[in-house]
């Protein structure tokens, strides 16, 4: 073998090594629909909101959604007046999307203003669109998770209708 | 020195075939990465501090006539269960909710308010409001309350509005769970601060830092502003405060800036129509 060759040989197998490198990813841009689920939303899914927002016991929650990562994620807000625990759960699957959730919950009582959100649950497939609730609420004290507990379909703190 | 070059070149090359088989890679897998971290969990109900609807004795029977409409007793409905007959927001509630009869300016921030107009368990009332001179749009900031005569409401859905000739932020707030002992009079709408529209998502501590940057007060107090976001979660720290400002006050100076929240209270005495709402739409 010639060392030109030898020169192809190696670049190929360079090439073949780049392909089989495992790439980890922990950027929404790079997700679509099903393969958003589990991933926090970033600007490049740009959310806009979903279900109409609503207010309920001093915490402002808003389904968003996105077109461009094909999923749907839960916002919520404290707006009482103090800071809270704050807690976000989008609901989904099941009967009365009471099987599955993407939970997030402040680390600690959070101002007056400001926000949380879940992570991501994509459509499936990209083509449909999986049935979520969003589901938030503020608390003087930790809250326990998923937001909506085990009847979320009926529960205040979490958007859709009967 | 000619072989030296010759090396260079060829591991030059490598780099960049190894970075093609890389950028290949990773446009393959866009839309088909494997997830890290999801969190799809069976749930298990050890705690659950919900309320329980399903022996509520608000519940009867639904009026066949409305088949969308959820079993409700007018007479009797807990906001919270209200909140799930959905909204009830029409095209002719929107046209009577388009004059602002009511506006009071405190502490630069301009705020408008429609009539009310009540119809079924809502109230809708449409608010605008602006701060003279700033590029950052405003939106409702708790509390805010209705009340009416026989009761209060403080849940509401919220419908995001066109600005208004003043390029004014416009909400229609459609507060639930309504039920007046009349239709006519006392009734009270509040709102105690307004507060800069929500960041969207990825971008929040630009956004915040921008504003604490631009914040005249936070600039005389000396404070300076650290932001970190983490999983939907973003923390906004002091990094630097002159010595004789307290860590409260340090701090509150901060979220009043990158929230942009601003005091009222805002209260308006407001005339009632009644509006034809549409429930289950």
């Amino acid at each position: 073998m010639d060392r030109k060759s030898k020169l192809q040989l190696l670049l190929v197998a360079l090439f073949l090594l780049g392909l089989m490198i495992p790439i980890e990813n922990v950027f929404a841009a790079m997700c679509s629909g099903d393969n958003c689920t589990g991933l926090y939303a970033d600007s490049s899914c740009q959310g806009t909101s979903g279900a109409t927002p609503f207010t309920y016991g001093s915490a402002y929650i808003e389904p968003r959604s996105s077109s461009v990562c094909k999923a749907q994620w839960t916002r919520v807000t404290n707006v009482a007046p103090g800071s809270r625990w704050t807690a976000g759960s989008t609901r989904y699957g099941g009967t009365l999307y009471e099987m599955y959730h993407q939970s997030t919950q402040s680390a600690s009582q959070i101002g007056y203003g400001s926000s949380i959100y879940t992570r991501m649950v994509g459509s499936d497939g990209g083509l449909g669109v999986i049935d979520t609730l969003g589901c938030g609420r503020v608390s003087t004290s930790q809250i326990s998770l998923p937001v909506g507990g085990s009847q979320p379909h009926s529960s205040p703190y979490c958007s859709g209708v009967w | 020195m000619k072989s030296g070059l010759k090396a260079v070149w060829i591991l030059l090359g490598c780099l960049v075939v190894l970075g093609l088989g890389l950028g290949i890679r990773a446009l393959l897998l866009r839309g088909n990465i494997t997830v890290k971290g999801g969190m799809d969990e069976r749930l298990v109900y050890a705690a659950v501090d919900e309320f329980d609807f399903s022996t509520s004795s608000d519940v009867v029977e639904a009026d066949e006539s409305v088949p969308r409409t959820p079993p409700v007793a007018v007479e009797s409905i807990e906001p919270g269960l209200d909140l799930k007959r959905g909204s009830f927001l029409t095209d002719e509630i929107m046209v009577q909710l388009d004059e602002l009869v009511a506006e009071e300016t405190i502490g630069g921030i301009w705020v408008g308010a429609s009539r009310i107009v009540h119809g079924d368990t809502r109230a809708f009332v449409r608010i605008c409001m602006a701060l003279d001179g700033s590029p950052e749009r405003l939106m409702f900031g708790g509390p805010i309350r209705l009340d009416y005569p026989g009761g209060s409401s403080e849940a509401f859905f919220v419908h995001n509005d066109v600005p208004d000739e003043r390029r004014a932020a416009c909400e229609v707030l459609e507060f639930v769970g309504v039920v007046p002992e009349n239709d006519r009079s006392g009734w009270r709408f509040t709102m105690e601060n307004v507060m800069f529209t929500i960041p969207d998502e990825g971008t929040e501590c630009d956004v915040y830092q921008k504003r604490a940057e631009a914040d005249k007060r936070l600039q005389d107090a000396g404070v300076t502003v650290a932001c970190s976001h983490s999983e939907g979660v973003t923390s906004l720290e002091i990094a630097s405060k002159s010595a004789g400002l307290s860590m409260t006050e340090a701090r509150k100076l901060m979220e009043d800036a990158a929230y942009g929240r601003y005091r009222g209270p805002w209260v308006y005495n407001l005339p009632v129509e009644v509006g034809l709402v549409r429930p289950g739409d």
